[in-house]
């Protein structure tokens, strides 16, 4: 015969129940009390599904990166151990937004829609933040703005990294060449202040801010950012709002101008490119 | 683990979980290898072979970051606090005796580096928090009693549930959360949990029990009713 057992008893060791660390007697008592106990028996069901939900590796996020940043500090330490010892050059970085690495010198686009998928996009500065990526973020004020914002929420110090110069900012207020030039200035200060990559990023959205040119002068500023890309250790990714940039600027800005395409799917060649040469002699026919 | 622990948690796990479930027989199969080759990657180490320490290291990188973030609470600390830990891991792998896993050994440098931030960069906050929740160790009395549907592993691909499992491990107090993290997340044993955090198996149980308890009250509303038995009957007991 089975002695009966109070819930709170039950709340008490079903813990050790999930372990197996019990009498078989008190497991016994236990499991008659779960037949008849539906408030008992959901809280056994709901505790176990937690206990195997935690224990997949797939329930907690690792920042994106981590790895590579990991043995930071080892690194330093073991270089002032040999003393000058050559360091090897990267020739490709952490991607922050998935687990994937890109190649630098690389221009992608990234289309997003929702709040989330912005902030998703923005990862791509982190594992340059963290570490010690020159880092610089382009677009207009307004949605600059949001940009710092989501890094801040990432915990990033935005203050100490701008003041550094490690995160600059540019607004979207001048004509394409007055842009491309600076930019390119920004790459070069960037590389002579000793930073092993650059990020930048550009974010383009319709209607909060006028544009200071035509849609064609944006469209040539992504056209030639390919090329200027491949001069520096440097990986540019190009954020687009679906929501509001007209179809034209989607397809010529977005697909036919930047060779790799990034989504929640990961990095990914697109087909739709369009060399630099070719892309413009079209743009320019069309006009 | 016992065959009944199995029969009450693994039975439906998924088999690339029942592998890395501490302990059971399929893993302890596995052990002569994978510690042999540890054996060999520290033994390189310590010969002078710097690039194999991050062979050592690399497959507890998550294990390092969980444990640094359950202290920490915040991935920038955490990430700094895990690449001391890594030094600290090499400079003294000499120490190493292989009495532990070398796992254990790295998570027990890494929780101590988390811990020594957190008394320099914190202290007052700390204390104020483990205050606050010392007077917890009474019974610890479930709040919500709904049956909700099993959520199976699949759903952690939907970013929603991991941001609420991240969210109700944040509402842990830190030492159920170190407890938490080292058994369930990382599914180390009671007895290797007890001794990385130098508290006895007892306080790990007792730890283990309310953390368990809470993170399935925490998880119980559900992102948006979703994992409930149904909206209707769900209301019932989460009146919003």
């Amino acid at each position: 015969m089975v002695i009966e057992i109070k819930c709170e008893e039950v709340w008490r060791e079903i813990s050790n129940y999930l372990e197996g660390d019990l009498s078989r007697e008190l497991r016994a008592r236990m499991e008659a009390h779960f037949r008849q106990c539906e408030r008992c028996s959901a809280v056994l069901d709901g505790t176990r599904n937690v206990v195997r939900l935690v224990g997949d590796d797939r329930g907690f996020d690792v920042p994106p990166g981590f790895g590579h940043r990991l043995f930071g500090k080892l690194e330093a330490h073991l270089g002032k151990a040999a003393a000058g010892a050559a360091r090897p050059v990267p020739t490709e970085i952490p991607l922050g937004v998935t687990e994937e690495s890109i190649a630098l010198g690389s221009h992608a686009v990234y289309f997003w829609e929702t709040k989330q998928q912005f902030e998703d996009g923005v990862r791509f500065l982190e594992p340059g933040l963290r570490g010690r990526d020159r880092c610089i973020v382009f677009g207009h004020d307004s949605t600059n703005r949001s940009v710092v914002e989501a890094l801040r929420k990432k915990g990033l110090e935005v203050e100490r990294l701008t003041a550094q110069r490690q995160l600059v900012l540019l607004s979207r207020n001048a004509p394409a060449p007055v842009i491309l030039a600076n930019i390119t200035a920004e790459f070069k200060a960037g590389v002579q202040a000793g930073a092993p990559a650059i990020r930048f990023l550009g974010t383009l959205v319709f209607g909060i801010e006028p544009w200071p040119g035509s849609d064609n002068d944006v469209l040539e500023l992504e056209a030639k950012v390919t090329a200027a890309v491949q001069r520096f250790p440097s990986v540019v990714l190009c954020m687009y709002d679906v929501r509001t940039l007209p179809g034209r600027v989607l397809l010529k800005g977005g697909f036919q101008t930047h060779p790799l395409v990034l989504s929640s799917e990961g990095l990914r060649e697109n087909p739709y490119y369009i060399p630099e040469e070719r892309f413009l002699d079209a743009l320019h026919r069309v006009q | 683990m016992s065959a009944a622990h199995n029969a009450a948690l693994g039975a439906n796990l998924p088999r690339r979980l029942q592998r890395t479930r501490v302990g059971e027989d399929s893993v302890a199969a596995a052990k002569p290898q994978v510690e042999s080759s540890e054996a060999g990657l520290i033994r390189r180490v310590l010969d002078g072979e710097a690039e194999a320490f991050y062979d050592l290291v690399r497959p507890y990188e998550r294990a390092i970051f969980s444990a640094a973030h359950a202290i920490l609470e915040n991935e920038t600390d955490a990430e700094d606090a895990a690449q001391e830990a890594v030094v600290k891991a090499y400079t003294n792998l000499s120490r190493f005796r292989g009495d532990a896993k070398f796992s254990t050994w790295l998570v027990q440098i890494t929780i101590n580096e988390a811990r020594m931030k957190l008394r320099k960069d914190r202290r007052k906050l700390y204390d104020s928090l483990d205050d606050r929740h010392e007077e917890q160790e009474g019974d610890y009395v479930p709040r919500d009693f709904a049956d909700w549907r099993e959520i199976p592993s699949e759903a952690l691909q939907k970013k929603e549930l991991r941001t609420a499992l991240a969210r109700a491990l944040a509402s842990l107090a830190p030492k159920y959360r170190e407890v938490f993290v080292l058994r369930d997340v990382q599914q180390l044993s009671i007895a290797e949990s007890a001794k990385i955090l130098s508290i006895t198996e007892a306080s790990v149980k007792t730890r283990l029990l309310r953390a368990r308890l809470q993170m399935r009250d925490a998880l119980a509303p559900g992102i948006d009713g979703s994992w409930s038995t149904g909206r209707e009957e769900y209301q019932k007991v989460r009146p919003w």
